[in-house]
């Protein structure tokens, strides 16, 4: 469903069709916008359902200032953000989840050279790391990358050139190692 | 051309922002400059493992299943913090009316603590929407 019809459809309100046509058109773009800043698939996953539950709750207040993907993915940032500062403050978790979470990382005998890349990516600065991944997920997209972070293409063409030559970078110091 | 704006056309391709095309000027600048082609091979290098290691994710049935015994409330209604902020306001006045016949020393307290309570409903209410306002202001 296009984005003019998910707002006519809130302009008559009709929520429920709305937001059927909002969660077929968006559920995958705003899961990868949440794995971009957790970087952890069960963690997306859970905020993409608290998301779509508060845009469920809120979809009345639309007004249509910004588009409804813009006020989605906005809302998938904040959430996102409170997510982290969350997790930041508790700094013991069960000791149940932390060998749940041991048991999920990627076993040795998985390629390694996948897993260079990604600790490579993850010891990026958090908005090149998050524009990198995401441009990837996106399928090398600066349009939908910038929509999705609330940036200018300007900026994610930047922040992804900074993170390709830091990357380069470390990739020749560890080669040369 | 110089090294940086070869750089930056290589990162371009890269990208895919660039059409594949000749470019004279650059393949002439790479062929004379070691540096700019070692710096062409890593980037090409570094897309292939980039795209072998940040995999296509996508959501399955599942989260629908989890997702719909969520949603069976009705979605708020548009009215709401505006009738709670008024809602609140007149819990207040009323308060206040209550209080004013006692001593002073007691209207003091009284105020003081309808004055903490009314800051106390404002930022959860602005808490609450404040999702909504800043995708409003982008």
């Amino acid at each position: 469903m296009e984005d003019d019809r998910l707002h006519e459809l809130v302009r008559q309100r009709s929520y429920a069709e709305a937001f059927e046509g909002l969660l077929s058109r968006y559920q995958d773009k705003v899961f990868r916008l949440a794995f971009s800043y957790t970087r952890d698939r069960a963690r997306a996953e859970e905020l993409a359902q608290d998301v779509f539950v508060r845009m469920w709750q809120v979809l009345p207040r639309f007004d249509a200032r910004a588009s409804l993907s813009t006020w989605l993915y906005a809302i998938t940032r904040n959430t996102c953000l409170s997510a982290l500062r969350y997790d930041a403050r508790r700094r013991t978790r069960p000791l149940d989840e932390v060998r749940e979470r041991a048991a999920d990382a990627p076993s040795a005998s998985r390629d390694a050279e996948d897993l260079d890349v990604r600790r490579l990516v993850d010891g990026l600065p958090e908005t090149q790391r998050r524009v990198i991944t995401l441009f990837y997920l996106e399928d090398r997209s600066l349009r939908d990358v910038g929509l999705m972070l609330g940036m200018p293409e300007g900026t994610v063409k930047s922040h992804l050139h900074r993170a390709r030559r830091a990357l380069a970078g470390a990739m020749s110091a560890q080669g040369a190692r | 051309m110089d090294c940086p704006h070869a750089q930056d056309l290589l990162l371009d391709e890269v990208d895919g922002l660039l059409e594949p095309a000749p470019r004279p000027e650059l393949r002439r600048h790479l062929a004379g400059c070691e540096s700019c082609r070692a710096f062409a091979e890593l980037q090409r290098q570094l897309d292939v493992e980039l795209r072998k290691g940040i995999p296509a994710l996508s959501l399955d049935a599942r989260f629908r299943r989890e997702l719909e015994p969520r949603l069976r409330r009705e979605p708020w209604p548009e009215w709401l913090p505006e009738v709670a902020y008024l809602a609140g306001a007149a819990l207040a006045t009323a308060a206040t009316v209550v209080a004013l016949p006692l001593p002073a020393a007691s209207t003091w307290w009284i105020g003081g603590a309808l004055a903490a309570l009314g800051f106390v409903v404002h930022s959860v209410l602005a808490s609450a929407f404040s999702d909504l306002d800043a995708a409003g202001d982008l």
